[in-house]
């Protein structure tokens, strides 16, 4: 005990503070611009970690790591934009909430509920960690490959007011993702000859496109209307709206739900926070007492959405330091970091390094504190870029989206993607399609094709390694359930008619 | 009350389910069929890059033959009023591969913003220099990525 | 008025769009070098292991120059696409270098059919070497690679050995196999995280990483064994693991990382550049900051490394149009 006050100690120097405050101001405003993600934000900070001692490395990155994955859920809410793809959920109810007005309840029930799953993240970490790395290397192929069956048929089933309409859009997401090379052999698929082609339609600017500039697109049209109508199209922020604590705890059930969630899917590796997230807004509407209010601006469906990404910022931290496999780009590039520190994640780091690994902890909680304190002051400036006029936002979202498109890979070839998929993101509007199963399912299609090929290889083409372990059973049993009971509902609903 | 008319209608396309579904699927019809000229072939009797492709191209057709078949009676509106935005970001993409960035993007906002009916100048000319100049703060002096340049910056 | 406004703004654009060609002049060969800022071209994503050990370069030859050296990511298709974008450059001028890996220069052209070869490219100097090793996990009866092998040949496709299918370490064991007569099947993975997560579920029997570095902490802990190493020499953190060469098998190899220009750079700049990079990649301040990114300091100069990446890129060829894997 004498020694862990003495890390604690150690760890609130004012260094560490410091970098922490910087990181987290950092990770938040990268995270907040649309095209620009949080990965991008670690990796800049990188070469500072070069003269930092471990701890403080480890706490630079986290911070920015962190707030990064919050940062997208403020400009989900303020622009309708995700500034990270895990906050492509928030954007429904978020940005629906911040048009009627109530932007700053919205931005309040996001910053609580990332803060929340940030604290339950943190705290499974410290108590389970080993148990649940030694759980996720029982995923194989073909659990992973249930698993993503599972995240797309939650999604389509609910996140749409017409099944077929969901079900379309999800398999139109699972085919932009074979474009460009296959992911398991390389090969080129659909290149046409062209050799940017290669990365297919990248992710990043897809996002950028089908959300930001098709709502450029659709508030063109309204105002177009609206000036043939002489009506304004700018909504007045109501000041006083704000989210109470006991309002945001009546959501207990969502909350817990949705960081479990998170905390599962971050302790998998190759999952990220995009596929909790979808998973659990689509649960919590699917649990909801009042489904109705999803996509019409739910503070229930925000702390759905953003518990979830959040919680998996801290479980991400389990396969990376008990087994040295980072689960995703993010945590690839703190491995990285460690490495250069002199650190080798894996089974041993507990006991080599047990001090280091105490600080992180104590790091992880002081993040969470700066998170809430940041975030509130953000909050109430950012809220006053609803203030501007949208003749002058607009133009200038167009040109943060371009650059953070281009940015990723520095390729002008994001970009045309990004003004294909702002096309295409204004059909899916105008004919009333879900955006979130197509978005899913190009985020989940590579990791669906590659366990299923890697199932098939594994058990020589026979389908039944699909029922061969009790998880791959356990989740063949919900998901014919979940589809079984939506059928049961669809045929109850057409005999009342 | 006539002009009003005149330019709500303006631009707005109805198309009925049908023809929406119907294009859907015949996207998908043409990639099923590029597949074999499109995909290599791979090792693997049935594990190979092309089993993908089948299975997602034909799952669309089938799906989006039923949309078609389920909102044959439902029209969808879409507004082609919106060719000015459009146009902005084809601007964008043509112009900062020419004339680079920075200079497009001040031209391409004032595009914009008077197509939002802005007729205020200095607000116009405050917000197309503003934007370019914190893109280039933000991006190239605090994080090292440059925007393209063409024949100017 | 609407239509005005959009006449006008559409001449502003094209306009200097006439003037465009021909202002560009060709670029002299300087004698001094380097005179302005640097880019180096990064083809994987940032934070990777190459990114890292780009910024390495970057920030040590930076603290030299006096001028910036910057790091560009250009990600895509498995590397391809910012090496290609390199190689077809024909402004060769030497402020654009690529950090290439062997992976994109000596394998892909192949299996991919690119429009690029090592012809394409002159070298200024080979950075640094990683050590390849063939790992399982501790509970396999195997203790060297000629115990697998021998296995291997009595259960012929029984065992799943996973690498990237159609990579680097896919055809350097089917070179292994092919030696010995042992029959396995490929698992494919992705890259050395997921092939540690497979070898460690039990998902697949031998893993073939592109770095044993991956499986590090495992290897300390006593849960992973390394059979043997492709490099020349024993690593020096492994001191009992044989290499493939001491136990009879003439194959040896270490994936490596050079700097390279378009081939389109006057050759006296390149020589003037092989001297000046040459100091860099040899200085203390970089070796201490690859040895922590476990890569080997393994520094050759311009023309060994220019004949070392056209024989592997021979070699490779035929090896692979014999596994059916090159594209038409």
């Amino acid at each position: 005990m004498a020694s862990f006050l003495l890390i604690v100690q150690s760890t609130f120097t004012l260094k560490i503070l410091l970098l922490i405050l910087a990181g987290s101001l950092f990770g938040m405003i990268v995270g907040a611009i649309p095209g620009l993600n949080t990965t991008l934000a670690v990796a800049i900070a990188i070469p500072i970690t070069f003269y930092l001692e471990p701890v403080e490395a480890l706490a630079l990155l986290s911070a920015v790591y962190k707030n990064g994955i919050y940062g997208g859920s403020v400009s989900a809410v303020l622009l309708g934009v995700p500034g990270t793809p895990a906050a492509a959920c928030t954007v429904r109810d978020g940005y629906a909430m911040a048009k009627k007005g109530q932007a700053k309840k919205a931005l309040d029930a996001a910053l609580y509920a990332s803060v929340f799953a940030d604290v339950v993240g943190n705290t499974i970490l410290i108590l389970t960690a080993s148990w649940l790395a030694q759980f996720a290397l029982k995923f194989g192929p073909s659990e992973n490959t249930l698993l993503v069956v599972f995240a797309l048929v939650v999604v389509s089933l609910v996140g749409s007011s017409s099944l077929l309409k969901g079900l379309l859009a999800s398999i139109i997401g699972l085919s932009l993702a074979m474009l460009g090379m296959d992911p398991m052999t390389g090969s080129p698929r659909f290149t046409f000859g062209n050799i940017n082609m290669l990365s297919g339609v990248t992710l990043i600017p897809t996002l950028v496109g089908m959300f930001a500039l098709s709502e450029i697109f659709v508030e063109y049209s309204n105002f177009c209307h609206a000036k043939a109508e002489g009506k304004s199209v700018d909504v007045p922020q109501d000041k006083k709206s704000r989210l109470s604590l006991k309002e945001f705890f009546s959501y207990w059930r969502t909350l817990i739900r949705s960081s479990l969630i998170g905390v599962f899917i971050g302790a998998l590796p190759g999952s990220g926070p995009s596929t909790a997230s979808f998973i659990s807004y689509s649960m919590a509407q699917r649990s909801s007492k009042h489904p109705e209010e999803f996509g019409e601006g739910s503070v229930e469906g925000i702390c759905a959405s953003e518990a979830a990404n959040n919680g998996v910022c801290g479980a991400a931290y389990i396969p990376l330091l008990t087994l040295g496999i980072p689960g995703d780009t993010i945590t690839a590039i703190m491995y990285g970091a460690l490495v250069l520190q002199g650190i080798t994640p894996g089974p041993l780091v507990f006991t080599q390094q047990g001090d280091m690994i105490t600080g992180l902890y104590v790091t992880l909680f002081i993040c969470s504190i700066f998170m809430l304190v940041l975030g509130k002051i953000l909050c109430r400036t950012l809220t006053n870029v609803l203030n501007v006029p949208k003749g002058i936002l607009f133009p200038v979202i167009m040109i943060i989206c371009f650059a953070g498109s281009y940015s990723m890979n520095n390729t002008m070839y994001d970009v045309l993607v990004m003004i294909i998929a702002g096309v295409l993101g204004y059909i899916y509007k105008r004919i009333d399609m879900p955006i979130a199963p197509t978005l899913i399912g190009f985020i989940l299609g590579s990791q669906m094709e590659r366990s299923l090929l890697q199932s098939l290889i594994k058990s020589e083409n026979n389908l039944s390694i699909f029922v061969g372990s009790p998880i791959a059973i356990a989740f063949v049993i919900i998901i014919v359930l979940m589809v079984g009971s939506n059928f049961w509902k669809l045929m109850k609903a057409k005999k009342q008619k | 009350m006539e002009k009003k008319d005149r330019i709500k209608l303006k631009g707005l396309v109805t198309v009925p389910g049908i023809a929406v579904g119907l294009a859907i699927a015949a996207v998908y019809l043409v990639l099923t069929l590029l597949i074999p000229s499109q995909v290599r072939m791979t090792q693997g009797h049935l594990t190979n890059a092309r089993l993908y492709p089948y299975f997602v191209c034909i799952c669309a057709m089938l799906l989006a033959l039923g949309f078609a078949l389920t909102f044959r009676k439902n029209e969808f509106t879409f507004d082609l009023g919106i060719w000015p935005m459009v146009l902005a970001s084809l601007m964008l993409y043509f112009g900062t591969k020419t004339l680079g960035f920075y200079t497009s993007s001040v031209i391409v906002i004032a595009y914009m913003m008077l197509m939002w009916n802005n007729r205020c100048w200095w607000k116009i000319l405050l917000t197309s220099v503003l934007t370019p100049v914190s893109i280039y703060l933000a991006f190239t002096v605090g994080m090292r990525i440059f925007m393209p340049t063409g024949i100017l910056i | 008025m609407k239509k005005v406004i959009v006449a006008l703004f559409l001449l502003v654009l094209v306009l200097p769009c006439a003037f465009a060609q021909g202002s560009k002049e060709a670029v002299s060969a300087e004698v001094e070098y380097p005179t302005g800022p640097v880019t180096l071209i990064c083809p994987w994503a940032a934070g990777g292991s190459t990114d890292i050990t780009a910024r390495a370069i970057a920030s040590v030859a930076e603290a030299r120059f006096g001028s910036p050296v910057v790091v560009v990511n250009r990600e895509g298709g498995g590397s391809t696409i910012g090496t290609q974008e390199v190689a077809l450059s024909t402004k060769g001028d030497g402020y654009t270098l690529l950090v290439g890996t062997i992976n994109a220069l000596a394998v892909l052209p192949h299996t991919m059919g690119l429009a690029y070869s090592p012809a394409n490219f002159k070298a200024i100097g080979q950075v640094c070497s990683r050590d390849m090793g063939i790992i399982c996990t501790a509970d396999k009866p195997w203790n060297t690679i000629t115990d697998f092998i021998q296995d291997a040949k009595a259960n012929p496709g029984k065992y799943l050995v996973s690498c990237p299918q159609g990579g680097l370490q896919n055809i350097l064991f089917q070179r292994l196999a092919d030696m010995t007569g042992a029959q396995f099947r490929v698992y494919p993975v992705n890259n050395d995280t997921e092939n540690l997560t497979a070898v460690l579920g039990g998902v697949s029997d031998l893993g073939v990483p592109g770095s044993y570095d991956v499986a590090a902490g495992q290897i300390a802990a006593g849960q992973v064994k390394v059979l043997a190493l492709f490099s020349d020499t024993r690593a020096a953190s492994l001191p009992n693991v044989p290499t493939l060469k001491e136990l009879g098998f003439d194959l040896s190899f270490a994936p490596w990382t050079s700097l390279l220009v378009p081939a389109s750079t006057p050759d006296s700049l390149v020589e003037k550049m092989r001297g000046v990079w040459r100091e860099v990649i040899q200085s203390p301040e970089l070796a201490a900051l690859l040895a922590k990114n476990k890569q080997k300091p393994d520094y050759l100069d311009g023309a060994e490394t220019q004949l070392t990446i056209e024989k592997q890129f021979k070699d490779f060829g035929e090896t692979i149009k014999s596994m059916g894997l090159a594209a038409k």
